[in-house]
């Protein structure tokens, strides 16, 4: 199926007005040695109707394992998107514009964009939040990014609590920077503190962190900031419900994953970086920002604020190198923060944290299982398990459930373990077909 | 650890919710709603079919951790896309994690690292023409390099001779888009290969203009070794009002081992998708698999276009776009005489000496009539520069329509410059005041949507 509107009547004409005979001359600037005489079809999919199409890709999504209960997190989420959220971030208004650069014409892209910084700031307990990052992962590099420019030092203190994958990614982009990182252990699932040295630019802390424990971030933000240091706190946005928020606890630079916010787990993407920080480090936030303004008429207006940071005129020496964005989830997440709002999120969070301390004892009953951590967790937590972690993942999904995440590879010292998570999504009657699933599992 | 007290959020009914943003998004142009011929974005029509594809349950709720005997239906998703990629760029492999345009830059660029450190070797600078994009530099500046610039010729192509000077032993790559910025094709691209790779340089493609050679010619056969696309342009997935976007990066075989891990691959022996690390490989770029959800997309079109679909798409691309400056240039410049290809620049250099309309003008004034602006001020190196990429999936009627507005301005220009100067007159706001832009951070939000303003 085509989606090029011209008739060849309508080819015909136009290549009269350029002068050519045919549509192969459009091309003569290219030099004949690199020219293809039929496009490449080896590898390129070949044509299909739209029935077609709808038919095979429904194919391919039947080879997913479907219909499985969610019990796994580790930084994406079974979330509960509301229909009003679904329907407002499809709107094609907002899907298919781009970067608001002609003001005029994006007042809704801005205003939301404008509506979801104020948001995060108030998430979060901070000052100035960006028009959003690619993901949670990508946040993190651009916090300790700011972190080093602003402290001109180069030494990264990580604790052992960071997502595994977020620390990978960072540990690849650090490779441009010449940043040393260094890891701070774990001690009963949170990370041992030490005092911090002056030469660190970045102390960072996730809370609560990939194994679900609440980290003492008070702590954190006190040492990073006696040694001169900025402290980089990666948040999750629905713990910010029930617990006190990173800006309250003394973060400069705050950071996560928004997925949870409006998004589907789409196997990875898109999700939304969230980043907010401190009003002293406007200029060396990455990304677009936006701001209100007045217009020619002296009416309240949106645009692009400060964009001197950015790319396309600072060139290399912008604040970063981001030019797309995450908008539309950003959208959908100001969306979701509206439909919830204070005591809704409130409720997500007590909820889900309530159903997952139920379902951590009731799974603890189980001979061979318990928790590998002892810190207290607000609504994942990692679970030892008799039996190796891939064998019970394989073998609840038969009984419906995608148990959890696989923690032999990340955290070897544990020896089998998986990481379980408890979303508002989940209801106290799958918590308790879990258990039971699992006991069977267990006992074969 | 617990709150004090409850968050400052918005307390509004889901009605008054959905009203606030039906109200915001009737504030809000997009390619939906008419032409959109913003140079180097892509602005192209997305199909319909592609967001119902990307809608199906089954991939819409896979985790992305999850066992990859649980989601073969998404790795195969990626093999698929990462496939059609190699074959329409001329390339070995690729990744699909980088999640856009400058992602894939900033990937591509860390592969050159990685490859000249396993050589032995450190490189200090990458070149850059002086028509790129502003994403190269503040790439080149994170994976460390210095940026140095090559200037183009009075062609508005890379200086061969300016260029052969400035590449050394200290060369870690060149990066370029081709055909480039200025909407010309890069002729000298086998001579500028050759000279890349006789002085240890890795080339690099930037692919914002891929749509217009698509299935016509390759990076590869031009002799590049690392090529990034981005998904949200050729490949026509909605650009989400910034994003999310997706930005593959593809490699020749001798760079194969740097690509970002893990990399789902087909296991022939036993015809399941299982996910590998590269030998060398530069680490993760993305937490996960990239934008899976973009990619999906992607792959929706590319099917629903075939292998002669995507050559017919360059060729109506590079058809629209010549149509159009044959059209509007008897009113504006054209400071290169060279065929364009999907897209062209123009200049309102004279038009802003004969009679103070300036390129942003033009842009402003065009939203009255009905279209969304050029891309204007870049490439910076034409005065009053004023960049359009109608697509290929805009009709007759509509670049006739187009044209017909920008002659218009012109016609305006000259008799009535102030309708033009003031303009736009028929938007919802004018000329936002950028220097009076507030700091960001405000408390006015949950007033806004209550009254529902």
């Amino acid at each position: 199926m085509s989606f090029i509107p011209h008739t060849d009547a309508d080819v015909g004409v136009m290549l009269d007005t350029v002068g050519l005979d045919s549509t192969i001359n459009l091309f003569d600037s290219i030099p004949d040695e690199i020219r293809l005489d039929f496009p490449p079809s080896s590898g390129v999919p070949q044509a299909l109707s739209e029935p077609e199409l709808i038919a095979s890709m429904k194919a391919l999504a039947g080879r997913n394992r479907g219909e499985l209960v969610c019990f796994a997190g580790g930084g994406a989420y079974d979330a509960f998107v509301p229909a009003a959220v679904s329907s407002i971030a499809a709107k094609p208004e907002f899907a298919t514009a781009y970067t608001p650069y002609q003001a005029e014409v994006s007042q809704g892209v801005l205003q939301a964009l404008f509506e979801y910084q104020t948001l995060i700031c108030r998430l979060t307990g901070m000052e100035v939040a960006n028009a959003s990052l690619y993901d949670g992962a990508t946040a993190l590099v651009e916090g300790v990014a700011l972190a080093a420019a602003v402290t001109g030092k180069s030494k990264i203190v990580v604790g052992a609590g960071l997502n595994p994958r977020f620390r990978q990614v960072l540990e690849t982009v650090a490779s441009g920077h010449s940043w040393d990182i260094t890891s701070v252990p774990l001690e009963g699932g949170v990370s041992a503190w030490p005092s911090i040295d002056g030469d660190v630019a970045a102390v960072v802390v996730q809370h609560p962190n990939y194994l679900g424990c609440l980290e003492d971030v008070g702590l954190v933000t006190a040492r990073a900031s006696e040694a001169g240091a900025l402290s980089v706190v990666v948040t999750d946005p629905i713990s910010n419900g029930i617990l006190k928020t990173p800006g309250a606890l003394g973060a400069d630079v705050v950071v996560g994953e928004g997925q949870q916010l409006g998004g589907a787990l789409n196997f990875g993407g898109p999700y939304l970086g969230i980043f907010a920080t401190k009003d002293a480090y406007l200029r060396q936030v990455p990304g677009r920002i936006v701001g209100e303004t007045v217009d020619a008429d002296g009416k309240r207006a949106y645009a692009l604020a400060l964009q001197a940071r950015e790319q396309h005129i600072r060139r290399e020496k912008a604040s970063s190198n981001i030019c797309t964005n995450q908008t539309l989830m950003a959208i959908a997440a100001t969306a979701a923060l509206a439909w919830l709002g204070p005591q809704g999120l409130r409720r997500a969070a007590e909820s889900s944290s309530l159903l997952a301390h139920y379902l951590a004892d009731r799974l603890c009953e189980i001979p061979g299982c318990s928790l590998a951590t002892t810190a207290p967790f607000f609504r994942e937590f990692a679970l030892k398990l008799p039996l190796p972690a891939a064998d019970v993942i394989e073998r609840l999904a038969d009984e419906g459930f995608l148990a959890g995440v696989d923690l032999t590879g990340d955290y070897p010292d544990f020896g089998d373990a998986m990481l379980v998570a408890v979303t508002e999504n989940r209801t106290r009657q799958q918590a308790d077909q879990y258990v039971e699933a699992m006991n069977k599992v267990i006992k074969k | 650890m617990l709150a004090d007290e409850e968050l400052d959020l918005p307390e509004i009914g889901e009605r008054d919710l959905v009203a606030h943003f039906t109200r915001l998004a009737h504030r809000q142009y997009s390619v939906d709603a008419g032409a959109y011929p913003l140079g180097s974005c892509t602005m192209k029509y997305n199909p319909k079919a592609s967001e119902a594809v990307a809608a199906l349950e089954s991939f819409a709720a896979a985790h992305p951790s999850a066992p990859d005997s649980m989601v073969q239906g998404c790795l195969e998703v990626i093999c698929l896309v990462e496939r059609a990629i190699c074959a329409l760029t001329g390339m070995k492999r690729a990744t699909l994690q980088p999640p856009a345009g400058a992602a894939g830059e900033l990937t591509g660029l860390l592969i050159m690292r990685a490859y000249h450190d396993a050589q032995g070797e450190e490189r200090s600078k990458v070149l850059i023409p002086d028509s790129a994009h502003g994403t190269n530099p503040a790439s080149v500046a994170i994976a460390g390099y210095e940026t140095v610039v090559v200037p183009s010729d009075l062609e508005g192509l890379v200086d061969l001779g300016e260029f052969e000077k400035l590449l050394d032993d200290q060369t870690a790559g060149f990066m370029l888009t081709n055909p480039n910025t200025l909407g010309l094709f890069e002729k000298n691209i086998k001579t500028i290969a050759k000279l890349v790779h006789e002085a240890g340089g890795l080339l690099y493609y930037d692919g914002a203009n891929l749509n217009a050679v698509l299935g016509i010619c390759r990076p590869g056969d031009m002799g590049f070794d690392i090529v990034h696309s981005n998904l949200h342009k050729t490949f026509a997935t909605p650009h989400g009002g910034g994003g999310p976007g997706s930005g593959p990066v593809a490699v020749k075989d001798h760079l194969v081992e740097y690509l970002p891990g893990p990399l789902p691959t087909l296991d022939p022996a036993t015809g399941r998708f299982m996910q590998v690390q590269p030998a060398k490989s530069i680490g993760r770029v993305h937490a996960n698999h990239g934008n899976f959800a973009i990619v999906l997309r992607a792959l929706a079109y590319m099917t629903s276009n075939g292998p002669e679909g995507l050559r017919r798409v360059a060729e109506m691309a590079v058809l629209n776009a010549r149509y159009l400056q044959a059209r509007i240039a008897g009113a504006y410049q054209m400071p290169y005489t060279g065929d364009c290809m999907h897209e062209f620049v123009a200049s309102a250099g004279e038009m802003r000496r004969e009679t103070g309309v300036r390129a942003l003008d033009v842009g402003k004034r065009l939203l009255d009539k009905g279209f969304h602006a050029p891309t204007v001020y870049f490439p910076l190196i034409v005065d009053e520069a004023m960049m359009f990429e109608p697509t290929e999936t805009e009709s007759l009627e509509t670049i006739d329509a187009l044209a017909d507005a920008l002659i218009e301005i012109a016609a305006e220009a000259q008799t009535d410059p102030d309708v033009v100067t003031q303009s736009p007159h028929t938007t919802p706001v004018r000329r936002p005041d950028e220097g009076r832009v507030s700091n960001p951070k405000t408390r006015r939000l949950t007033a806004d949507m209550n009254a529902g303003r």
